[in-house]
């Protein structure tokens, strides 16, 4: 859903205050996701569909609504308020009926369980700015600030620029996480008010790239060179999923393709994992988790080594 | 080790401290006292019931010195011969038998003075302390009566010894010259018969190592620096940092043993510095050997508690009177023995200043993050403005010792009972919803305030909850000052008292108030189930209209019986403390100011006043299982919220938002301390990046006014794995606000709680 048009108001340097965006998620004390303490804000929608998704709510531009049965008591508050009749109760069983709900949000409201749960929120420039204002004095103790992840956060661009440009006018330090799937234009536009990039290269092998991901990877890869050259810091980040994109071959491209470009500052390894299962059922989404292993410290550790040839600073998963 | 720089460098036993800490473990535990060392712990307590019965009508100071001379000059003795401390004396508990009784990890019954007075004087105070704790309104010590967080003044006893002491007694009574009165004159008898005792009692241990190391020739080189160190201390200034170790293990000991409980070993890096440096320069000892000789040292609160009961405290950092950073390399030095000690005895604290070191932050992140929760970290600012605000001077407040857990008191100048009650600050909703009457047995507990279900306004409400509040105050106080001053007659202690000032000077001993400060301690228990029920009952009933008062009511006295929707909108659609939600946060803090300002307007029984505390230790568990259904969605039985913080599981603002709210509160308003509980996972601190935002985390929460922390870094799969397999984690440590422990010793219902509080946190 693009970000809606209703009467914008301006901040005193011309910030949409008031443009509205769809935020899915806000994750406090995010530590892994650029330069210190931050707040990760989520946006939603994907032009990606990767198999190996761990934010599975992130792809639908849309609202979407968790339903964990597990958690429901049975009161029934949602049937009632349901103007559709997708909440509803058909043999003695409670069933939600995902293809007839019109996404009114009337049973999220009224399910006082958890089992019912909103996910992406229609929030204001202004009201994102006030959630990641509150953790200002941990951002400036540890030299953190705000991220925009996703879903692609510059998907929706014109709420993604004007948040970030918010952040910058206030001196709050950004970073914008990127699939690279966009037009230039769209990359150029918050170039000015992002302090970081974190670039996701999830596989060199353009067709394979195609196959798990929906999309080539030619575009991406173009970004990311033109992204290089403007001097913007970038954190490479790469999802390491044995067998799909970790061979040899593959790796040894992106280490050539890294090792030619200006200003990354490193190659972030992150480890795979199965753990997103629940939220697929829980959206009555088709879980597409590869079924492998995540990937082993000894195996990670060789895949630095080999990045490292090429001169690229890595950083592995921090072990806890 | 490195080599001597002239003068002896002392040669040490091959063996190590690790070879060692096993069988000095076992031997702590069950000491083969030898029958040619001396009598009995039988003989001795029909020595000491003899004494009395004989001096029935001494003053009760002069009995208690006599009976610990007694038992001092005839009592078996023993000395592990691989250990390099010594202190074992066979006493039986004569004097805590006589005065207040066991502490918590004994089993003997109460004491006969203090049993005798809640019988008597003290039974109307007793008898309402009892009720209240039976109902989860208040606990505490006996009767209200706190004989048990004190520190002597360390620096000035290492400074003087006890012949020093002896030398100011006799100054101090020659000066009264005739005025002086029939107390003060046995208070000085008692002091003379006591420290003459103690140096007996070390010189008889120092024969003991001589003797020993004839037998024992492997281990003639520590038996042998016992003895020589033994000849020494405590009758005067240590020579060597091992004899200021020795000196205060004994100190320790024998202050325990006349029946107080030492909380605070004092100031680590400052008292003992002098001591270590000047070894050092003199090539007396090298650094692995002093390493050694900590963990020796501290493994003698190992042994004494196995990581299951209450720690004793030893403090870093902070400042001196005079405002200078306490920070040296013996700081670091004992950080890394700690760290290769690895168990949760003893406690330590951190005291941190707004410019302390980056390596200070650093190394203790680090060993918190490694599993090491032992620590609390304190923000000297507001710790040290809060007592000023109660009449100490700035240098004497920037001397405080946290006293146990985070309590703290002046070094050697104040006798702060911190915890004479605590107070659950949840119950009094209870209270108010039910006219003064226990929700589960109907007894009445508080005034009648009227029928709840009838209150029309939000205002209503909120004053009858003050009004049982406040009642529950002004009972404890009056009846801790009733006890207080009866604290003469159950438990004088002469052998501290001259450890502090100005105990000498007057010649008062501390039971009698002869301290420089002397304060109680109220403590707050349960601020977020305090806060988040007002605030549910202001919003629900008030503001929105969803429920009514009578709705409320009987779904609370019900325990949520066929409201299970109500409880869930209660619990999961009201805003909670602890997650930076105006609103709330501002009833919290009016709940906290009531609390603290009525706490400081009350005076002590001995002349001092009262100070606020905000935290919960075990009465999280223990007042929630005696506590019914709360209008925060809080079902009857359950734990109430740890420490300072929010609720179980309901700080979904995250840990910035947790701190956020939490720091709202005034902390120079809370002079008995307080502390925040944050449970992080550890992928959120591993690394480098991990590391610096743990710290970054730390610094934040001291900028904002937080006033002390404590982390756990653990996982909930580690914990669960832990319950099934309890055998291959008796070494994993939890923090439970306060006590780091071993997490196979919590029950099971504890370590639930935990594991829901962790997995929160992931
Ligand atoms: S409102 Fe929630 S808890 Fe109640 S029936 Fe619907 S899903 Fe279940």
């Amino acid at each position: 859903m693009p970000a809606s048009r209703s009467p914008v108001t301006e901040s005193a340097t011309g910030i949409a205050v008031n443009l509205k965006g769809r935020v899915f998620d806000f994750k406090r004390f995010a530590v892994h996701d650029g330069p210190g303490i931050r707040t990760t804000v989520f946006l939603k929608g994907c032009p990606l569909s990767c198999a190996w998704c761990h934010n599975p709510e992130a792809i639908a531009r849309g609202s979407q609504i968790f339903y964990r049965p597990e958690r429901c008591i049975e009161c029934l508050a949602c049937v009632d308020a349901c103007p559709t009749g997708a909440q509803a109760v058909i043999d003695d069983k409670r069933i939600f009926a995902r293809g007839i709900c019109d996404l009114s949000g009337d049973c999220v409201d009224v399910c006082n369980s958890g089992a019912l749960e909103m996910s992406g929120r229609s929030m204001s420039v202004e009201e994102v700015m006030d959630a990641v204002r509150q953790d200002n004095s941990f951002y400036g103790q540890s030299g953190g600030g705000v991220t925009l992840s996703g879903g692609e956060p510059l998907l929706q661009a014109e709420f993604a620029t004007a948040l970030l440009r918010a952040c910058h006018e206030e001196g709050i330090h950004t970073c914008v996480d990127t699939c690279g799937q966009l037009q230039w234009s769209t990359l150029e536009a918050v170039l000015p008010f992002t302090s970081m990039f974190l670039y996701d290269l999830k596989d060199t092998a353009s067709e394979n790239h195609r196959t798990n991901t929906g999309v080539l990877n030619e575009r991406i890869i173009g970004n990311l060179k033109r992204l290089s050259e403007t001097g913007v810091p970038i954190e490479v980040r790469m999802v390491i999923i044995p067998g799909v994109n970790d061979s040899d071959q593959q790796i040894e491209d992106a280490g050539r393709l890294l090792a030619d470009l200006d200003n990354i500052t490193g190659v972030r390894l992150l480890a795979y994992h199965r753990m997103a299962g629940s939220k697929y059922d829980a959206l009555d989404m088709e879980n597409t988790l590869p079924d492998v292993e995540p990937p082993g410290e000894v195996r990670l550790i060789a895949i630095g080594k080999q990045l490292e040839t090429r001169g690229l600073t890595v950083y592995l998963p921090d072990r806890a | 080790m490195i080599a001597s720089t002239g003068s002896a460098v002392r040669e040490r036993t091959r063996d190590t401290f690790d070879d060692n800490r096993d069988a000095i473990f076992r031997r702590f535990k069950n000491v083969p006292y030898s029958p040619d060392t001396g009598v009995s712990a039988d003989e001795l307590q029909g020595m000491a019931d003899a004494y009395l019965l004989e001096h029935a009508d001494q003053p009760r100071i002069l009995q208690k010195a006599s009976i610990f001379r007694l038992v001092l000059t005839r009592g078996r003795i023993d000395i592990d011969p691989l250990d390099w401390f010594a202190e074992k004396i066979d006493h039986g508990d004569v004097l805590r038998k006589l005065t207040h009784g066991a502490r918590g990890d004994q089993d003997f019954g109460p004491g006969l003075w203090l049993e005798e007075a809640a019988a008597g004087a003290l039974k109307r105070g007793t008898d309402w302390f009892d009720q209240a704790r039976d109902h989860g309104v208040t606990t505490g010590p006996r009767s209200g009566l706190d004989l048990g967080h004190i520190s002597p003044g360390w620096d000035k006893l290492l400074a003087r010894g006890l012949t020093g002491l002896l030398d100011d007694t006799a100054q101090a009574r020659a000066s009264l010259g005739d005025d002086i009165t029939e107390d003060q004159a046995a208070f000085y008898n008692a002091l003379e018969i006591v420290y003459g005792a103690a140096i007996d009692f070390a010189s008889r241990l120092s024969v003991l190592a001589e003797k020993t190391a004839e037998v024992y020739a492997d281990h003639a080189v520590n038996l042998l620096e016992i003895g020589s160190a033994l000849s020494n201390v405590p009758a005067n200034r240590p020579r060597t940092f091992h004899e200021a170790l020795q000196f205060m293990w004994i100190m320790h000991e024998l202050i325990e043993m006349e029946g107080e409980n030492v909380r605070s070993m004092g100031q680590f890096d400052r008292t003992l510095y002098p001591f270590y440096r000047a070894d050092i320069e003199a090539g007396r000892i090298t650094e692995d050997h002093a390493r050694e000789l900590i963990k020796y040292f501290w493994h003698k609160w190992y042994c004494g508690t196995e990581g299951a009961a209450n720690g004793k405290n030893f403090v870093f950092g902070g400042q001196a009177a005079n405002g200078s950073e306490n920070v040296n390399e013996l700081t670091y030095l004992a950080l890394d023995a700690y760290e290769e000690l690895d168990t949760p005895d003893p406690k330590l604290s951190v005291r941190y200043l707004p410019d302390s070191p980056d390596r200070l932050y650093r190394r203790v992140a680090d060993l918190i993050r490694k599993g090491h929760n032992s620590f609390v970290l304190m923000n000297d600012p507001p710790a040290v403005e809060a007592l000023v605000k109660r009449g100490k001077t700035p240098e004497d407040a920037r001397m405080y010792l946290p006293i146990g857990c985070y309590e703290p008191a002046v070094e050697g100048k104040e006798v702060a009972c911190t915890m004479n009650v605590t107070v659950s600050l949840a119950k009094p909703i209870e209270l108010a919803l039910n006219d003064g009457l226990d929700a589960r047995t109907g007894a009445r507990l508080g005034p009648a305030t009227g029928d709840a279900a009838g209150f029309t306004s939000y205002d209503e409400f909120h004053a009858a909850y003050i009004t049982q509040l406040d009642y529950v105050l002004n009972n404890s106080h009056d009846n801790i000052a009733q006890a207080e001053r009866e604290w003469p007659r159950i438990n004088p202690a002469p052998f501290i008292s001259g450890a502090i000032d100005d105990c000498i000077a007057s010649g008062t001993d501390i039971s009698a108030g002869g301290a420089h400060y002397n304060s109680v301690g109220f403590v707050g228990a349960g601020l977020a189930n305090a806060a988040d029920s007002l605030y549910a009952i202001k919003k629900t009933v008030f503001d929105e209209g969803r429920f009514t008062m009578a709705e409320i009511v009987e779904a609370t006295r019900g325990d949520f019986a066929g409201r299970e929707d109500m409880r869930l909108y209660l619990r999961n659609r009201v805003p909670k403390w602890g997650n930076h939600a105006a609103g709330v946060d501002e009833v919290a803090k009016g709940v906290a100011d009531h609390f603290c300002s009525t706490v400081h307007s009350f005076t002590n029984g001995r002349g001092g006043g009262c100070q606020a505390a905000l935290f919960t230790l075990v009465a999280a568990m223990s007042f929630g299982a005696l506590s019914g259904a709360t209008p925060d969605g809080r079902k009857a039985g359950e734990s109430l919220a740890p420490g300072v913080g929010a609720s179980y599981g309901l700080d979904t603002g995250g840990v910035t938002g947790l701190i956020n709210s939490v720091t709202k509160l005034d902390f120079t308003e809370t002079p008995n301390g307080s502390v925040l509980d944050v449970s992080l996972h550890p992928t959120a601190v591993a690394g480098e990046d991990g590391l610096h935002a743990f710290v970054s985390l730390i610094k934040t929460f001291f900028a904002q006014g937080g006033y002390a922390i404590q982390f756990n870094v653990l996982d909930a799969d580690t914990l669960r794995d832990a319950q099934r397999h309890p055998e291959q984690y008796a070494s994993l440590q939890v923090r439970v606000t306060g006590w780091s422990v071993y997490f196979t010793t919590l029950t099971r219902k504890e370590q639930d709680l935990y594991i829901a509080r962790i997995a929160h946190a992931g």
